[in-house]
C-alpha cells in the first residue's frame, strides 16, 4: 500500500474535540505493524491513523520530520554525551 | 485497482474485526457474498505471494464463489496488510486479488464473515482502535445488521459501546466523486446503545433504519449520535428512531442536514432540563416528517441557522419546554419556513422566537399550535419589541394556522388574517394519531403539489392544517400520507 504518510512528524488539534483540547500534541506511535497512528500525548486514547493524516481537518503541522529528526539526533548527542562524561569520571575514580 | 465505491461492508453481532467483512459484486461479478454471515469462509496462514496481484496457499481451498469477497491480510512478515478484493479465482490454491499485497510467504487472512463493530472503519477517534486502517472509501455501503425488529427493546441492543472515551472519525463521503458512505440498518432496525456520540468530525454520510439508545454522557450529550464539529454535516438522516431514554441528550445538533421520517421520543422521562431533539446550530436543515414528543427539552431549537431551515411535516408533541424555539436566525441567505407542522401539549409555549430576522424571514404556516394550557404559556411567544413592530416585521409571514386550548394564542404579535382559533379534532392522542376532524378541513393555504385546486393533477383537491392530513373515503382530505409516525 502506497505510505500516505511521513514518518515522526508531529501535529496539533486546531480545535477542541471531546475530551481533548485544542492545541494537543499528537506524536507517530507505530508499535502496530501496518496500522502507524498518531496519538495524542496527554490523551492516549485519542488517535488519527497516519495513512489519513493528510485528509484529516482540523490538524496543523507543528513539527516536520526533519525537525523531528534533527532534535532526535540532538537528543542523542546530549545522551552520548553524559555517557562519555559518566565514563571519563567513572573512569577517573578506578584509577 | 483499490477498494471500489461500489463495495458493501457488513457488521454484525457476531462478526469480528480480523474477518473480511466486504463483498463487492459489482466490480467483480459472478460470486456469492459471504461477508454476511457470522464467521468467515475461509481462513489461512500460509498465504504467499511474491509482489504481483497473485496470492497462493498450499492448505488452499478458494472456490469461484469468492470472487468480490474481500481477503484481509491481517499478519505476514513482508505482506502489506489491509484488505483486498479477490478479483479471479484460479483454482483452489490461487486467487488474484485487486492489487499487490507484497512478498511473503505466510500471510494469516480471511475471506469472508462480517465485522462487529464500525469502528473497523475508523480512522481516528477516542475510542478503541482497529488493528488495521480503515477499508472504507466513499459511496462505500455498510449495512449494520439488527435482530428483526423495527423497534427493539431498550433492554436488548445489538451494539453497546461503553461510556467513556469511545467515539470515532471515518472517511468523509463525497458527493462529487464516489458518493456519500451510507450506514444502513438491516433485518429490522438495530439498536445501539451509546454514549451519545458515535461520529465526530465526518460528513458526507447516508444514515438509515437505525434505533439509538444513549446513556448519559455529560461530554458527549450536546453532540449529538454524529457530529462535525460546528460544520456542516453534508448528511441525510432517515427513519431513525432516537430514544433520549431519560438522558440529557440531543439527537441531532449541527447543521447542513436532512433530516425525514425519523422519530425522537423519550420513554425514559425526567425532568425539564436536557437537551432539543433537534438543535440545528450552523448551515440550516431540512427537517420532514419528524415526530419529537416527550423530550426533556425542546423539540426543536434553532439556535443560529446561517442558512435556510425548512420544518415540515412535524410532530413536536408534549415536550417538556418549548416546541420549536427560534433564538438566532441570519437572514443572508433567504427565507426558512415552518409549515404543517402540529405542535401540541408542550409544556412551555409552542414556538417561541427571538425577532426581528426571524419575524421577517421566517414563514410559519399551516400549523396546529395546541394545547399548550399551563398556566403562562403562550401558542407564539415573541420575546422582543412589541406587537406593533413585530406586525411590521411579519408582513403576513405567519397566517394560515390554528391556535387552541392555549393558556393564551399570541405574545407580541397579532394573529395572522387566516388564523383559526378551533378544535382541530385530533383523532386520538392518546394513541398518537394527530388527524384533524372537519373543522380544518380545507382550512390550510394551498400548497402544490399536495392539495391544490390549483394543480390540475391533484385528486386531492385541499390542504388542511396540522402535519397529519386526514384521509376520507372516496377522495378528498390531504394527500395520502406514507410517512413513517407509528401508530
Amino acid at each position: 500500500m502506497e505510505r500516505h504518510w511521513d514518518f515522526n512528524m508531529q501535529y496539533k488539534l486546531k480545535v477542541d474535540f471531546p475530551d481533548v483540547p485544542a492545541g494537543e500534541i499528537l506524536e507517530l506511535d507505530d508499535s502496530n505493524p501496518g496500522h502507524p497512528v498518531y496519538r495524542s500525548v496527554n490523551y492516549p486514547y485519542f488517535w488519527v491513523s497516519a495513512n489519513f493524516i493528510d485528509t484529516f481537518q482540523d490538524i496543523e503541522v507543528v513539527k516536520t520530520e526533519e525537525e523531528v529528526l534533527s532534535e532526535l539526533e540532538d537528543q542523542k548527542a546530549q545522551i552520548e554525551s553524559q555517557i562519555s562524561e559518566v565514563s571519563i569520571k567513572a573512569n577517573k575514580g578506578l584509577k | 485497482m483499490a477498494i471500489a465505491s461500489v463495495m458493501n461492508w457488513y457488521v454484525r453481532a457476531g462478526g469480528a474485526e480480523t474477518n473480511g467483512g466486504g463483498y463487492d459484486g459489482t466490480t467483480y461479478p459472478g460470486g456469492v457474498n459471504y461477508a454476511d454471515q457470522d464467521s468467515p469462509q475461509l481462513s489461512l496462514s500460509d498465504l504467499t505471494s511474491s509482489n504481483s496481484t497473485t496470492i497462493t496457499s498450499v492448505t488452499g481451498g478458494f472456490t469461484a464463489n469468492m470472487v468480490g469477497n474481500v481477503l484481509r491480510i491481517a499478519s505476514g512478515t513482508g505482506a502489506t496488510t489491509g484488505y483486498y478484493v479477490i478479483a479471479t479465482y484460479v483454482d483452489t490454491n490461487t486467487i488474484t486479488v485487486d492489487r499487490v499485497s507484497g512478498t511473503y510467504t505466510a500471510g494469516v487472512g480471511k475471506i469472508g464473515g462480517a465485522h462487529a463493530w464500525i469502528n473497523s472503519y475508523a480512522n481516528g477517534g477516542g475510542g478503541t482502535q482497529p488493528v488495521l486502517t480503515t477499508p472504507l472509501v466513499a459511496g462505500n455501503t455498510i449495512w449494520l445488521r439488527g435482530a428483526g425488529s423495527t423497534d427493539p427493546s431498550n433492554s436488548s441492543p445489538d451494539y453497546t459501546v461503553a461510556n467513556g472515551t469511545n467515539y470515532w472519525t471515518f472517511p468523509n463521503g463525497n458527493i462529487n466523486s464516489g458518493g456519500p458512505i451510507k450506514l444502513y440498518g438491516y433485518n429490522g432496525r438495530p439498536l445501539i446503545k451509546f454514549p451519545n456520540l458515535i461520529g465526530y468530525t465526518t460528513t458526507g454520510w447516508v444514515f438509515s433504519n437505525l434505533k439509538l439508545l444513549p446513556q448519559n454522557s455529560p461530554t458527549y450529550d450536546s453532540l449529538g449520535f454524529w457530529n462535525n464539529a460546528g460544520g456542516a454535516m453534508d448528511s441525510k438522516i432517515t427513519d431513525v428512531i432516537y430514544d433520549q431514554n431519560g438522558t440529557n441528550g440531543v439527537f441531532f445538533n449541527g447543521g447542513g442536514v436532512r433530516i425525514t421520517n425519523c422519530e425522537a421520543r423519550n420513554t425514559g422521562g425526567g425532568t425539564i432540563g436536557g437537551y432539543p431533539g433537534i438543535n440545528i446550530n450552523s448551515y440550516g436543515a431540512y427537517v420532514e416528517n419528524v415526530w419529537i414528543h416527550d423530550f426533556r427539552g425542546n423539540g426543536i431549537t434553532i439556535a443560529n441557522a446561517d442558512f435556510l431551515f425548512n420544518i415540515r411535516g412535524c410532530l413536536i408533541t408534549n415536550n417538556l419546554a418549548y416546541g420549536i424555539q427560534i433564538s438566532n436566525n441570519n437572514l443572508s441567505y433567504g427565507v426558512s419556513s415552518i409549515q404543517n407542522c402540529t405542535i401540541d401539549g408542550n409544556k412551555l409555549d409552542g414556538v417561541r422566537i427571538a425577532g426581528p430576522n426571524a419575524l421577517y424571514g421566517v414563514i410559519l404556516r399551516n400549523c396546529n399550535i395546541t394545547n399548550h394550557s399551563v398556566s403562562g404559556s403562550y401558542g407564539l411567544y415573541v420575546s422582543t419589541d412589541s406587537a406593533t413592530v413585530n406586525d411590521a416585521l411579519n408582513i403576513g409571514n405567519w397566517d394560515y394556522n390554528n391556535f387552541y386550548g392555549n393558556d393564551s394564542n399570541y405574545h407580541n404579535v397579532s394573529a395572522g388574517a387566516h388564523d383559526l382559533n378551533v378544535d382541530p379534532q385530533y383523532t386520538n392522542t392518546a394513541g398518537n394519531d394527530y388527524s384533524v376532524g372537519t373543522n380544518l378541513k380545507a382550512k390550510g393555504f394551498p400548497l402544490i403539489p399536495i392539495g391544490s385546486t390549483a394543480n390540475p393533477s391533484s385528486t386531492q383537491g385541499y390542504t388542511d392544517i396540522g402535519a397529519v392530513q386526514r384521509q376520507e373515503s372516496g377522495g378528498g382530505g390531504g394527500a395520502t400520507y406514507t410517512g413513517f409516525f407509528i401508530q
